[in-house]
């Protein structure tokens, strides 16, 4: 062999689809399906680049992984497009204290936090929400990560995202109901009078609100993997209360029952 | 402080010590004197001044006879002070008793030394680096008591000795014009005989008492060895300053920032030796034509080393703008923390505490204080109440923080709340399918930010899971995304 390449290939530099099984070292995603698909779950460090619109679960799909390593090391969110609440971070077991918020509105100091961040070794994982990061920037921030060995997340929701950036990860993640088109009901802000009729016919499709089609469309170790789905579960079991009463009394005896139940 | 008589003492002395200065600064051939105003007197001069026929002591008329071309620079006491107090700052470093003599000496123990350094010519071979390095024309002596040891140096003996009878010896050669003694008494001295110091050594001391004054019989007994010296010693200052005058004037950011380095440079030295570290440091720019501008300089870890200075200094200057030339720097350091070992285990997180904190002044630097928050959690209902986000972490704050935290995971079921807030609630605008709810909030009503809300969580046609409220006006409002 070209000893070059060999050389390259110790240093772990340069993947065959022969060695899959010599990468061992993955961060578990704690999503069963997702760590199959990654081959056993995210990289240990590196920039993983996340396509997707806000609100469909992005942050809860990769918290799990890096839950662990951000009770002793910084987690940093830079310049996120809204808010950070609190409860929710404290919900999904993150510890606030080490909970770091870099709020700016210039997309280059972002850059450059995010850089400063990922480099120090002080940071578990970054969240940046960037749009339309070019190469360069993407193999800085890559390199950034790999050296401070922090996961670096970026967020893109925009439609003309570049796909060939050098990153460990890529992925794209849709709402799976969508994309099995199955006609969600239409509900208007006006027309809200029907709602209840409409929850009705929540009763089987709450677990599909809670499905996350994932793409994953580049990876460092393994091939591009097509569209399968993930349950990103939500805190409480869905559904109105209401609905659970009045299915209750339409099928279980008493009010006792379903208490009993639920334990 | 008094000291026994039997304790070595080696005197410093410094002839010419502001001539010295102006020589380092200029390397040019030129008769240069230094003058005392008051006195009307040479006092200092360089070997081209001597070459010319002037000599110490003359007044300023004749010494511009004999010279056309003549240098004067006026004597300030000041100047030699400052470079006494400089160099007993780096003889601290190599021993320990130091005693100014200003203008123009100072008093070195050298008695506690000798065990450390295992002899007195060793000794003074390190004393003897240091003086060199300053470059100041240096006389010196040794002798068992300070008056002596300054009347040898005085004499410019030059000679370092344990020797007590060779002391003795030398002593007698002295001159006793050149004594601490009073000029007064001197001359009623020498009306009963006594001119030599070997012939004041002959007298009981109870015979001159009565004829010369009390400080005068105390330099006496003391040159006798048979009273102690009295001496305050020097201590170096407990806060670092340190000021550089620029050698012309700078308005460049980039053209300040090697010099400060300098000064950083020599601040190192200092923090190492004195196994401290810092936490602030305050940069004072002297401006030509404006007010001097003065520069805190944080750094959340306890730092000493210059690189770690000049990276949080760079930022922070980046963009400065000056409104006039600068002429000098002044660093000064309010506040010292002791160094401690770190008993931390060397692999355990890889020093990660020491890295965020690094990472915080740098961001801090660059970004503004504001900029880089914390968040905390506050117990209420609201959700637009529940986050802070704070700047600085106190101690009481994060205290406060983890029993939150604590409460907070004793629940069991945890809410579904969304990650991020939009800033405002926003009104419904789109089509959307309520995925559960509602949950009513109603609450604040001991202030003026009350609200009953129905939340419901739903999900938009783009799959967007969004938490929407109603209020009992029927009116929809999006208040957040669930991540």
């Amino acid at each position: 062999m070209n000893p070059l390449l060999h050389d390259l290939q110790k240093k772990q530099l340069v993947w065959r689809a022969a060695s899959i099984n010599q990468h061992k070292e993955r961060v578990s995603t704690g999503y069963k399906r997702l760590d199959d698909a990654l081959n056993g779950g995210f990289p240990t460090s590196g920039l993983i680049h996340i396509h997707s619109l806000v609100g469909l679960g992005e942050i809860r799909l990769v918290l799990p992984a890096i839950k662990d390593k951000t009770a002793h090391q910084l987690c940093a969110f830079i310049a996120p497009p809204f808010e950070l609440n609190a409860e929710f971070l404290l919900a999904e077991g993150l510890n606030l204290e080490n909970v770091m918020l870099i709020d700016t509105q210039d997309p280059q100091q972002a850059l450059w936090s995010a850089e400063q961040c990922a480099k120090s070794g002080a940071c578990a994982a970054i969240f940046i929400w960037h749009q339309k990061l070019s190469i360069t920037q993407a193999k800085k921030l890559e390199v950034a990560a790999l050296k401070g060995d922090c996961l670096g997340f970026l967020f893109e929701s925009g439609k003309h995202t570049l796909n060939n950036l050098p990153v460990s990860l890529s992925m794209s993640l849709e709402r799976a109901s969508l994309r099995t088109s199955q006609p969600s009901l239409p509900l208007s802000s006006t027309d809200l009078s029907d709602k209840n009729d409409a929850l009705d016919h929540q009763d089987d499709s709450t677990d599909e609100h809670q499905q996350l089609s994932i793409k994953v469309n580049k990876q460092k170790v393994g091939w591009p993997i097509p569209s399968f789905t993930v349950k990103v579960p939500f805190k409480a079991k869905l559904g109105s209360p209401m609905q659970n009463r009045r299915r209750a009394r339409s099928n279980a005896a008493n009010v006792y029952a379903l208490h009993t139940k639920r334990n | 402080m008094q000291f026994d008589t039997r304790s070595l003492w080696i005197y410093l002395y410094f002839p010419r010590l502001q001539m010295d200065i102006l020589q380092a600064q200029t390397d040019s051939h030129q008769a240069r004197v230094v003058y005392d105003a008051k006195a009307n007197k040479i006092v200092q001069l360089n070997r081209y001044a001597q070459e010319q026929g002037i000599r110490l002591g003359m007044g300023l008329a004749s010494a511009g006879l004999l010279c056309c071309d003549l240098h004067v620079h006026e004597y300030k006491i000041e100047i030699e002070e400052k470079a006494l107090l400089q160099l007993a700052n780096q003889l601290y470093l190599v021993t320990s008793d130091i005693a100014l003599d200003i203008p123009y000496g100072m008093y070195l123990r050298a008695q506690n030394m000798l065990n450390l350094y295992g002899g007195l010519p060793s000794y003074w071979q390190i004393l003897k680096q240091v003086i060199n390095r300053v470059g100041y024309t240096a006389h010196y002596a040794s002798a068992y008591s300070v008056n002596v040891a300054k009347l040898l140096a005085v004499h410019q003996i030059d000679n370092i000795t344990e020797d007590k009878q060779l002391v003795q010896r030398q002593l007698e050669t002295c001159q006793l014009s050149k004594t601490d003694i009073d000029i007064k008494d001197l001359e009623k001295l020498q009306r009963i005989g006594v001119s030599t110091i070997k012939t004041l050594f002959s007298q009981p001391l109870s015979a001159l008492a009565s004829r010369v004054s009390r400080f005068s019989i105390n330099v006496i007994s003391e040159l006798r060895g048979e009273a102690p010296a009295k001496l305050s010693f020097y201590y170096p200052a407990e806060t670092y300053h340190d000021y550089i005058e620029l050698l012309y004037d700078i308005e460049l950011v980039a053209r300040i920032l090697p010099i400060i380095d300098s000064l950083l440079k020599r601040f190192e030295q200092y923090l190492l030796v004195r196994n401290a570290l810092t936490l602030s440091i305050k940069l004072t720019l002297h401006l030509r034509e404006h007010d001097a501008v003065e520069h805190i300089v944080n750094s959340a870890l306890p730092i000493y080393k210059t690189d770690d200075w000049r990276v949080i200094i760079a930022l922070q200057f980046e963009q400065l703008r000056f409104p006039s030339a600068i002429y000098a720097i002044t660093l000064t350091c309010p506040k010292l923390e002791k160094a401690d070992i770190a008993h931390s285990d060397f692999f355990a997180h890889k020093n990660t505490h020491v890295a965020s904190l690094t990472l915080l002044s740098r961001l801090r630097a660059k970004l503004g204080e504001r900029q880089v928050r914390l968040l905390q959690f506050r117990a209420d209902f609201r959700p637009e109440f529940c986050s802070l986000s704070i700047v600085q972490n106190t101690q009481k704050e994060s205290r406060k923080l983890s029993d939150a935290k604590h409460k907070y995971s004793e629940q069991k079921v945890y809410l579904d709340r969304p990650g991020f807030l939009l800033p405002a609630p926003e009104l419904l605008a789109e089509k959307i399918t309520i995925i559960n709810g509602p949950e009513r909030i109603v609450s604040g009503w001991w202030d003026t930010t009350n609200i009953q809300r129905d939340y419901f969580v739903a999900q938009n046609q783009q799959g967007q899971q969004i938490w929407v409220y109603k209020t009992p006006e029927e009116k929809w409002y999006v208040h957040g995304y669930f991540i």
